[in-house]
């Protein structure tokens, strides 16, 4: 909004120096009219079928008709600068009559789904149960997508356009009377303090509206998933679309929300939970297995036991290395195999899998790089860091596993309740648009462990988390149904 | 804005500061890589010319996982390690010691001396403690070529099915410090085949060997002594001029054991599960009741002679004296033993169920 002295002549010479700028001339009745667009904007069918034809049809016969006249939709009559600047670098295409040049009418012509794809699967979050549609790149699309699933007056879409370069749209969407009013006001606030060139992607905006700058953890929710974006609206927290991105972020988000797999939901609650509890210990194991086997083995002889002293001790005997090292190595390993399976094409990656997974394994046993305990130990909690729902927070974990080793190489068991202590400190710190980031957890909020560690019969959850504070607790009330024996006896 | 821009910075130093003290106190860690210390499982304790001969056992696992014995002589325990770590590829470490055996001229000269460093050493966890009947550096030799934790199972798993009484160096270092009890460690020997062979009980007076029961008496003890009573009892059946003997299993059971101060009269009741299997053909499975009786009377009686053999020896395992010492106001240990325990009359009342009786013809 920085280019206020501009006027309508000057944009225009701007807009002149590229070469996909056209300006064509026509004439109604013989008042000369101009159309100025950026050619590689505009959707040309619309252009050729539902614009030109019709400045030249004899319907025309004023320049005050067009808005009555011709079959497009969003035409708008304006005189302010900004305005034409920014729409016509949207797609619109301005309408100039030779008598009063500065009255300019705007056409939007954009075409929006140009280059976009047009399969939305959620690749990245993939579930076996439940709806597999995605969020893609267009905001609109994602938009239409979200008010299929919430048919409600309360679904409330706010638009505003960031970024000095990119011009934008950024959607703040929220449920009116649930969402508490001061998360919807951080969030607008930030974003309208935001200062940027060029908005990439979701995740840049939650990094620079993010509470804390030097932290590992994911302050807010960042996913593809439509029916996950639903479930942190209607538990009443704040969502941002941004246009350009397939990934919606949502917040006040909890350390906890990352461990919660939609699918959880769709299946029944024993099982949910089952799986729930299965991927914490996963990541638990994840983070802590590496720096253990380091600690045992480098000054906690004691602790093994009996039976397990022969393996680790004849599979660590040929290995030249202090257990740290040896570690590290396996774990740097891995991290390559991760990084290089995520950069190179598909077909290839899946080679690179076999011949990193069992080859380059295989070998380093072989080789007295490693001991089999450790390769089993490495892998598993690789593994098990992968079923993360949230892959960001998949990365997260990985990172405080490095973190643990260190410690627990210098100063063994003592050296992890050390790192645990920081990583405690850290997260008790840590908040997400405001809210405290471990909430059901400290400060403790029984209420809310309905939905944590385990996830309950779907009637008792009926109640918002009271800690998002929305304005609306119960989300539904819950009839009582119970069929009674005599009931079905009834009819004999 | 500057002044926050320094305090994260202030915060970031103290983080940095932190880690470097850190890696300066590291540097005090010491390092057991696990490859790198020898590991012993099983330590024999000698006393010879009244020096403490230790034999260790540890394993090779380099090299097909054999044992090896190493023996070294010395004034004490400290002494000892430092004289086995000159013989060694690794230094010796006592944390995953499993097993200590007590050669005979030890356990009669007192095992005072080995328990008390023992003690103080923190990476001390759970040990078996066994007594040898000779030198334990012989015992050890005949169990080279057995798995690294031979001896430790086995002891296990007679603890747990057998009869053998549950002790460690946790029940030995209560019975040895605590007052009104002694201590009792199982027995171990060679057979003529130079086997090991897990046989009864010694009882200490003090830190002294006074007294070995047959294993029979062991179960006994343990029946009366611990929750866990699991064993066979073996007792003679005669009527009719025919005779035979039968083995019942224990399963499970309760026992209670009560002093009557005013009668110095020490009841022991004592109710136990078994097993019937196997009977002689002229016996019938229907008249089992009788065989209940026989049982009962014969194990009574064995109990009472266990317990008069342990007066008259002066030893009190079953911790009587502590049982008295919650009775009565006054408590002198020296009183004890001279006066009120070779007093005690003992009576034992003995019920047995057979709760299962194997395979009927």
């Amino acid at each position: 909004m920085n280019k206020n002295d501009l006027t309508l002549e000057e944009l225009l010479i701007a807009a002149k120096k590229s070469k996909d700028f056209t300006r064509i001339e026509r004439s109604i009745n013989g008042t000369k009219i101009y159309l100025s667009y950026f050619n590689t904007l505009v959707d040309h069918e619309i252009i050729q079928k539902s614009l030109l034809p019709y400045l030249n049809s004899p319907f025309l016969k004023n320049i005050d008709d067009i808005s009555d006249k011709l079959p497009i939709e969003d035409i708008t009559f304006t005189e302010d600068v900004n305005e034409i600047y920014l729409k016509l670098y949207k797609g619109h295409v301005i309408l100039q009559n030779e008598h009063s040049p500065n009255e300019c009418i705007l056409l939007n012509i954009h075409n929006a789904t140009l280059g976009l794809r047009q399969n939305n699967d959620a690749e990245n979050e993939f579930s076996v149960i439940g709806p597999k549609v995605g969020f893609v790149e267009d905001l609109d699309t994602n938009l239409n997508l979200l008010r299929r699933k919430v048919n409600s007056q309360k679904l409330i879409i706010e638009e505003m356009i960031i970024g000095n370069m990119s011009k934008t749209r950024v959607a703040i969407v929220y449920l009116d009377g649930i969402t508490n009013e001061q998360h919807i006001n951080t969030v607008r606030e930030r974003l309208k303090n935001l200062n940027f060139d060029i908005i990439w992607d979701t995740s840049v905006l939650e990094q620079i509206i993010r509470d804390h700058k030097h932290t590992p953890f994911p302050l807010l929710l960042s996913t593809e998933r439509i029916d996950r974006i639903v479930y942190t609206l209607v538990n009443g927290q704040v969502t941002i679309f941004s246009d350009g991105s397939p990934n919606a972020i949502s917040g006040p988000a909890t350390l906890l929300d990352f461990f919660i797999s939609p699918e959880d939901y769709y299946l029944n609650w024993v099982l949910g939970s089952f799986f729930r509890v299965i991927r914490i210990l996963g990541i638990l194991f994840s983070v802590f297995s590496s720096s253990i086997y380091v600690a045992v083995l480098t000054f906690h002889y004691e602790v093994i036991p009996k039976d397990l002293l022969g393996p680790l001790i004849e599979s660590r005997a040929n290995v030249p290395f202090p257990p740290v090292l040896e570690v590290l190595f396996l774990e740097t390993t891995i991290e390559l195999l991760r990084e290089a399976g995520a950069r190179l094409p598909t077909k290839v990656g899946q080679t690179l899998g076999i011949v990193g997974g069992i080859v380059i394994g295989q070998a380093a046993v072989a080789a007295a790089l490693t001991s089999n305990v450790l390769l089993i130990i490495v892998s598993l909690s690789a593994l098990a860091s992968f079923t993360t729902p949230i892959i960001v927070m998949g990365n997260t974990i990985r990172i405080l596993r490095f973190f643990f080793i260190v410690f627990s190489a210098f100063l063994g068991g003592f050296g992890i309740i050390i790192g645990i202590m920081f990583l405690l400190g850290h997260l008790f710190r840590l908040k997400s648009l405001g809210s405290p980031y471990i909430v059901p957890l400290y400060p403790f909020r029984r209420n809310s462990l309905a939905d944590s560690f385990i996830r309950s019969p779907l009637s008792t959850l009926n109640k918002r988390a009271p800690y998002l504070r929305p304005k609306q607790l119960m989300k539904f009330y819950v009839k009582e149904m119970r069929i009674h024996k005599g009931d079905l006896n009834d009819e004999e | 804005m500057k002044n926050k821009i320094s305090k994260q910075k202030g915060i970031l130093g103290r983080g940095i500061l932190t880690f470097l003290l850190i890696m300066g106190v590291s540097g005090c860690a010491p390092q057991k890589v696990i490859d790198e210390i020898g590991i012993m499982h099983t330590i024999g304790v000698d006393l010879v010319n009244n020096k403490i001969m230790g034999s260790v056992l540890y394993p090779d696992f380099t090299d097909d996982k054999n044992l090896m014995l190493v023996t070294a002589e010395a004034d004490n325990l400290t002494t000892l390690k430092t004289n086995l770590d000159l013989k060694l590829q690794y230094p010796m470490e006592l944390g995953q010691l499993r097993v200590l055996v007590l050669g005979d001229t030890l356990s009669k000269a007192g095992f005072s001396r080995v328990l008390e460093s023992l003690n103080k050493d923190p990476s001390v966890g759970m040990i078996n403690v066994v007594v040898a009947d000779h030198s334990s550096r012989q015992f050890l030799q005949s169990i080279i070529k057995s798995p690294p934790l031979f001896l430790s199972d086995l002891i296990e798993q007679a603890t747990e099915y057998e009869g053998l009484p549950d002790t460690s160096i946790l029940t030995m270092q209560y019975q040895y410090f605590g007052e009104g009890i002694d201590v009792y460690l199982p027995n171990v020997k060679l057979d003529n085949q130079n086997k090991v062979e897990l046989n009864g009980m010694s009882i200490f007076k003090k830190d002294k060997l006074k007294l070995r029961l047959s294993q029979k008496e062991t179960f006994l003890f343990k029946t009366i002594n611990e929750k866990n009573k699991k064993g066979t009892y073996p007792f003679k059946i005669r009527k009719n001029e025919k005779e035979a003997n039968i083995g019942i299993q224990s399963l499970s059971g309760k026992h209670n054991i009560d002093i009557n101060l005013a009668e110095n009269e020490v009841l022991i009741k004592l109710n136990l599960n078994c097993e019937l299997k196997g009977l002689p053909n002229w016996m019938d499975i229907r008249k089992v009741e009788e065989l209940q009786q026989i049982a009962e009377k014969s194990m009574t009686n064995d109990i009472e002679n266990m317990l008069v053999k342990l007066q008259k020896n002066q030893v009190d395992p079953l911790g009587l004296g502590m049982i008295y010492r919650s009775k009565s106001k006054i408590w002198s240990e020296d009183d004890f033993y001279k006066r009120v325990y070779p007093a005690f009359r003992f009576k034992v009342r003995t019920k047995i169920v057979f709760s299962q009786y194997g395979v009927v013809k």
